[in-house]
C-alpha cells in the first residue's frame, strides 16, 4: 500500500475545475455530478470536499484491488465473542498492538468443528473488506483453526472423547453428595487463595463439617501426578480410618479445587490421569477449577461441577441459616401436627368416654328404669283409659239397662203365667181333680200301671186329689179287667 | 347357716337377674301393646 501513490482525487485540487476528472480514476459519479458529493460551497476556492460515502467506498475499492487482502490467514488472540440471533459471530483478533473485527457467518460457523472462545489463540482465514455503513473495515472469516495454543484444545478435544466413549462422564456414574458431610477432602493447594477461599465458605456456611486438605501441585510440571496422589491419599487414608473403626473421620465428599487460569494453567486438570483418578475416587468428587468459564476434563469426569471453588464449596454443606431456618419450620409443622393429633384424638376419646358411660351398668341400670318408668307410665295410662271407656260404657248401659229389665221381667212373668196354666191344665192334680188316682206300692212306691204288679195281699198306697190313703190288694189278676186300649 | 343364708342370697339374686332378663324380653311385647291400645284411644277419640 505504501509503495501505491494515492488517487489525485483524493488529494486536494487546487487547481481543479469540476467536470475534468480523469478517465479511469476511480471517483464513481463524484467529478462530474457535484450533487452527488458535497458541493464546494462558493468561497472555497476550488478545494475538492469528499463525501463520507466517498471516502469510504475509495478505502473499499483500494482494499479489494489489494489481492493480499482478498486471502489472508491472520492468528491473534479471540476477545469479545458475541453470537447473534441469525447465528453469525462477531468477535475481534487481537495481537499486542492492534485489533481486527472480525465476522463469521452462520454457515460458515455452523460447518466448523473448532468454535471461537475468549483468549484461545486462532488463526482465521478470510477476506478483508469494509463494512460501508459503519465505516469499518473487518475480516469475513470463513474458517478457524486453532494456533499454537489450540494444539491443547485439540487434545482437549481427542482426550474427551476417547474418555467419553469410556463412559467417564457418563450421567449415570454420578454419586449424589451427603446433605450434611461431617469430613470434607479438599484436593488443592494450600498456599493459595482457594484453600482460605474454601476454608471461609465452609466455616460461614457449616462450621459442624471438619476439613482434611490433601495438598496438590496444582499447575506446572507435575501437577497432574500430584492431584492423582492426593486424591488417592485421600482415599487410603479414609479406607485407614473406617478399618480402624473410626468412620465417623473419614472424608465422605472431596473437593478438587484451583484458581482462575490460563488454559495452560488449568491444563493439568485435563490429563487423563487426573480423570481417571477422579472416577477411581472412593467419594463424590466436586470441581471446582478456575473460573465460570472454563472448563476441563476434571469437570466432567466430576461427580458434581461447580463454577468457582468457592462455589464447591458451597455446593458441599448446606447453609446453617437455611437449616436453621428449616428446623424452625420442622418445629411448627410439628408442633401443629401434635396439636392436631391431641385435638382430633380429645374427641375421640371423648366420643369413646360417652359410649362407655352409655355402657356402664349404673347407666344401663338408668336407661333400664327409664324405660321401664315410660312402660309404667303408657301402662298406667293405658289402663286409665280401658277404665274409663269401661265406665262409659257402664253409665251407657245403666241408663237403658231399668227399662231393659222391666221388659225382661215382663216378657218372663208372661211366660211364666203361660206356663203356669199349661201346667195347671196338664198336671197330675188336675187329674186327680177329675177323680182319678195314683196306686203305688207301698214297699217300693212304684206306681202300679198293671194289675199283675199288685199282687193280692201286697200293700197299697193310694193318692186322691184332697190326700192319700193305704190299702192292700185283694183277689188275682183278672185279665179282663185289664185295659185293652194300652199297648 | 351361713352356707344357707349365701344360697338364699344367690338365689334371690338369680332370680332378681331372671326376671330383670324376663322383664327386658317382654318389654318391647309390652311396648307394642301399649302401642296398639295408644292407636285404640287414638281412634275411639
Amino acid at each position: 500500500m505504501t509503495e501505491r501513490e494515492p488517487p489525485d482525487w483524493a488529494l486536494p485540487a487546487w487547481d481543479a475545475d469540476f467536470g475534468s476528472t480523469p478517465a479511469g480514476d476511480r471517483v464513481p459519479e463524484r467529478g462530474s455530478t457535484p450533487s452527488s458529493g458535497v458541493p464546494a460551497p462558493p468561497g472555497t476556492f476550488g478545494i475538492r470536499i469528499l463525501a463520507v460515502s466517498d471516502v469510504t467506498r475509495a478505502v473499499r475499492d483500494a482494499i479489494r484491488d489489494d489481492e493480499r487482502l482478498r486471502d489472508v490467514w491472520v492468528e491473534g488472540e479471540v476477545g469479545r465473542v458475541t453470537i447473534s440471533s441469525a447465528g453469525h459471530g462477531y468477535f475481534n483478533l487481537k495481537d499486542d498492538r492492534s485489533q481486527l473485527s472480525c465476522i463469521w457467518f452462520r454457515d460458515d460457523r455452523m460447518s466448523s468443528a473448532f468454535e471461537a472462545r475468549v483468549g484461545l489463540r486462532v488463526v482465521a482465514h478470510g477476506r478483508l473488506d469494509v463494512f460501508e455503513p459503519g465505516g469499518v473495515y473487518q475480516l469475513y472469516v470463513s474458517a478457524i483453526q486453532p494456533a499454537g495454543f489450540g494444539d491443547l484444545a485439540i487434545r482437549f478435544e481427542a482426550l474427551k472423547a476417547k474418555l467419553s466413549a469410556e463412559g467417564l462422564f457418563d450421567a449415570a456414574r454420578k454419586r449424589s453428595l451427603p446433605p450434611r458431610p461431617s469430613v470434607i477432602g479438599v484436593v488443592t493447594s494450600p498456599s493459595g487463595a482457594v484453600w482460605h477461599d474454601i476454608r471461609r465458605v465452609l466455616e460461614r456456611r457449616w462450621p459442624l463439617t471438619r476439613v482434611l486438605v490433601s495438598p496438590c501441585l496444582v499447575q506446572g510440571d507435575g501437577a497432574s501426578a500430584s492431584i492423582a496422589r492426593a486424591l488417592g491419599r485421600l482415599d487410603r487414608w479414609a479406607d485407614r480410618m473406617t478399618a480402624a473403626g473410626h468412620p465417623e473421620d473419614a472424608p465422605v465428599v472431596t473437593i478438587l479445587a484451583r484458581g482462575g487460569g490460563s488454559l495452560e494453567d488449568l491444563w493439568a486438570f485435563n490429563e487423563e490421569v487426573v480423570v481417571r483418578a477422579i472416577v477411581g475416587h472412593g467419594r463424590p468428587v466436586v470441581s471446582g477449577v478456575g473460573h465460570e468459564t472454563d472448563v476441563t476434563l476434571a469437570d466432567f469426569a466430576a461427580d458434581l461441577r461447580a463454577p468457582t471453588p468457592s462455589a464447591a464449596a458451597e455446593l458441599v454443606v448446606p447453609d446453617r441459616v437455611d437449616v436453621a431456618e428449616g428446623l424452625a419450620r420442622l418445629g411448627v409443622r410439628g408442633r401443629d401436627a401434635v396439636e392436631r393429633r391431641l385435638a382430633a384424638t380429645e374427641i375421640r376419646l371423648g366420643h369413646e368416654r360417652r359410649a362407655l358411660g352409655q355402657l356402664h351398668p349404673a347407666a344401663q341400670l338408668a336407661a333400664a328404669l327409664e324405660r321401664s318408668g315410660r312402660l309404667l307410665d303408657r301402662a298406667t295410662t293405658a289402663i286409665g283409659a280401658r277404665l274409663d271407656r269401661a265406665a262409659a260404657r257402664v253409665s251407657r248401659v245403666g241408663g237403658i239397662a231399668p227399662m231393659l229389665v222391666s221388659a225382661r221381667l215382663d216378657a218372663e212373668g208372661g211366660r211364666l203365667g203361660a206356663a203356669a196354666a199349661a201346667l195347671g191344665a196338664l198336671g197330675p192334680q188336675a187329674t186327680l181333680d177329675r177323680g182319678y188316682a195314683i196306686v203305688r206300692l207301698a214297699a217300693d212306691g212304684t206306681i202300679v200301671r198293671d194289675p199283675a204288679e199288685a199282687p193280692p195281699g201286697s200293700g197299697l198306697r193310694i193318692r186322691v186329689a184332697r190326700g192319700e190313703f193305704d190299702a192292700t190288694a185283694s183277689g188275682g189278676p183278672d185279665a179282663a179287667t185289664r185295659d185293652s186300649s194300652r199297648p | 347357716m351361713i352356707l344357707e343364708v349365701v344360697l338364699v342370697v344367690a338365689i334371690g339374686i338369680a332370680a332378681a337377674a331372671i326376671g330383670i332378663r324376663i322383664g327386658m324380653l317382654l318389654a318391647p311385647r309390652v311396648a307394642r301393646r301399649l302401642d296398639r291400645e295408644e292407636k285404640t284411644d287414638d281412634r275411639s277419640e
